[in-house]
C-alpha cells in the first residue's frame, strides 16, 4: 500500500515547482496551477471508480489471497 | 448455566473494552506521529515559500531561486518511495511499532539538523547540497509514516469504525498544519534582515519539543493483534513488495491514481502561499487561513470518515476529489484578486470540506484494497 501511496504523492511534490515555472512572473496567469490540481482530481477520480468498495468487508477477508 | 452466561458476558465486554483501549490509543499515537511529520514537513514547505529562495542559493533572479527552493522540496517526495518500501519491510518483520518510532526520530533529527544549516553566503554550493540531504531523509521518513500509522490504527479499529479510527492519523496531519504556521506566524512578523539571518531556524528547533512528546506515546504502543496472529502464524512474507505486486497489481495502481488527491494541499501550502505573496497578500494572512482551514479539519475528517463507515469510502472520497478539482479556480480567483474575505471562505471550503472528505478516507481504503500480509 505504502508504496503505491508514494507514487501519487511523488508527483505532487514537483507540482509547486512545475506551477511555478508556468505561472513564471505573469501572476494573473493562475490558469495552469489550477488545472493542475484538477488533472490531479480526473486521476484520483479514476482510481476511486475503479478500487473496490471495502468499508463493510471483515478485516480478514480484505485484499486478494497471498499463498 | 445462567451464571455461566453471566460470566462469559462480563468476559467479552472486557475483551471488546480491551481492544476499544486499544484502538483509541493507535488512533490517538497515529495523531501525534502525523502531527510531528507533517509539522516537519510543512515548516519545510512554507521556509521553501518564504525563506529558502532568499539564503540557500546565489543572489539573481527570483523566479529561478523559487524553482530550486521547490525543487529541494520535491527532493523529499523522490525519497518518499524508497522510505516506504524500506521501513514497511521493517514494519512486516520488526513490527508496526518498533518502525514507526525509528521514522520519528529519522524526522525530528533531519528537521532540527535543517535549523543549523549554514546558507550560501557562509558554505557555498555546500549549503544547498546539505539542505538537499536533510530533505531526503525528511522524505524517507515521512513516506513509511502515513502508510505504516493507517496500517496499525486500521488493524486496530472495531469492526465497521475502521475509517473513523483511522483518519485520526489525518487530523494530526492537520494538526501539524495548524503548529507549522503558528510558528512561521513571529517568523513571518520579523524584519527581514533577522528572519533570514535566525528567525526561520526557530521552528525547525521547535520540532524537538514535538518529537519527544509523539515519541513517548507511540512508545507505549502495542503491536496489532492482527499483526501478532500473522507473526505467531509463520505468515511472513520474505519480500512484502514483490509478492503484493504480484498478488494485487490493481490494487498498487488503484491506489497510485487515488493518493494524486494530496496534490490540492500540497500545492496549496507551498505553490498557494507563493503565490499570494507575489500578488501582494501578506504571508501572515496566508498561515492564518491556513489555521483556520486545518482547526476545522482536525474535526471535520473524523466526520467524514464517520460517513465513509455507514455510506461507503467511494461515495465520500469522489464527491471531496470533485469538489476540490472546482474549488480550486474558486481559490486562485479570489487570491488574485485580494479579497481576503473570500479567499478565507474558498480556502476553509477545501481545507475543512472538499480535501477533508477524500482525505479523510484514504488511510482505511488504501489499506482494506490489501490483504494483511502485504499492507
Amino acid at each position: 500500500m505504502a508504496i503505491g501511496l508514494q507514487i501519487g504523492i511523488l508527483c505532487a511534490g514537483f507540482t509547486p515547482m512545475l506551477a511555478t515555472a508556468l505561472v513564471g512572473d505573469v501572476t494573473a496567469n493562475w490558469g495552469p496551477a489550477a488545472w493542475i490540481v484538477a488533472a490531479s482530481s480526473i486521476l484520483a477520480v479514476i482510481g476511486a471508480v475503479w478500487a473496490r468498495e471495502t468499508s463493510k468487508t471483515d478485516l480478514r477477508e480484505l485484499g486478494n489471497p497471498v499463498p | 448455566m445462567s451464571k455461566t452466561t453471566t460470566h462469559t458476558s462480563a468476559s467479552l465486554d472486557e475483551e471488546q473494552q480491551r481492544k476499544l483501549k486499544r484502538a483509541k490509543k493507535a488512533a490517538l499515537a497515529g495523531f501525534l506521529g502525523g502531527a510531528l511529520e507533517y509539522y516537519d514537513f510543512f515548516i519545510y514547505a512554507t521556509a521553501a515559500s518564504l525563506i529558502f529562495s532568499k539564503i540557500f542559493f546565489p543572489a539573481g533572479d527570483a523566479t529561478i531561486a523559487l524553482l530550486a527552493s521547490f525543487a529541494t522540496f520535491g527532493v523529499a517526495y523522490i525519497a518518499r518511495p524508497f522510505g516506504a518500501v524500506f521501513f514497511g519491510h521493517l514494519g512486516d518483520r520488526l513490527g508496526r511499532k518498533t518502525t514507526l518510532v525509528m521514522t520519528l526520530v529519522l524526522m525530528g533529527s533531519a528537521t532540527f539538523l535543517i535549523g543549523v544549516l549554514p546558507d550560501f553566503s557562509t558554505a557555498g554550493y555546500w549549503a544547498p547540497a546539505l539542505l538537499v540531504i536533510l530533505r531526503l531523509l525528511q522524505g524517507l521518513s515521512a513516506g513509511a509514516e502515513t502508510a505504516g500509522a493507517s496500517a496499525l490504527s486500521t488493524e486496530e479499529a472495531p469492526e465497521g469504525r475502521r475509517g473513523f479510527f483511522a483518519s485520526f492519523a489525518m487530523s494530526g496531519i492537520s494538526f501539524g498544519i495548524v503548529l507549522a504556521s503558528l510558528a512561521f506566524l513571529p517568523v513571518a512578523a520579523m524584519e527581514e534582515s533577522a528572519r533570514l539571518a535566525w528567525g526561520w531556524r526557530i521552528p525547525f528547533w521547535l520540532s524537538l519539543l514535538v518529537l519527544v512528546a509523539a515519541y513517548l506515546v507511540r512508545r507505549s504502543l502495542e503491536e496489532p493483534e492482527v499483526f501478532e496472529e500473522k507473526q505467531e502464524a509463520d505468515a511472513t512474507v520474505k519480500l512484502p513488495f514483490t509478492k503484493m505486486i504480484t498478488t494485487h497489481p490493481a490494487q498498487f495502481i488503484q491506489v497510485a491514481l487515488m493518493s494524486f488527491q494530496v496534490v490540492t494541499n500540497t500545492f496549496m501550502q507551498s505553490f498557494g502561499l507563493a503565490y499570494a505573496v507575489s500578488v501582494g497578500v501578506s504571508a501572515a494572512t496566508m498561515l492564518w487561513v491556513s489555521i483556520a482551514g486545518n482547526i476545522i479539519a482536525i474535526i471535520s475528517q473524523p466526520f467524514f470518515a464517520r460517513l465513509s463507515d455507514i455510506f461507503g469510502r467511494k461515495k465520500v472520497f469522489i464527491a471531496g476529489v470533485m469538489g476540490s478539482g472546482v474549488m480550486i479556480f474558486v481559490y486562485f480567483l479570489t487570491i488574485s484578486t485580494g479579497n481576503l474575505a473570500m479567499i478565507f471562505v474558498s480556502s476553509m471550503l477545501i481545507t475543512a470540506g472538499t480535501y477533508a472528505a477524500s482525505n479523510s478516507v484514504y488511510p482505511a481504503w488504501f489499506s482494506e484494497l490489501f490483504n494483511v500480509k502485504v499492507r
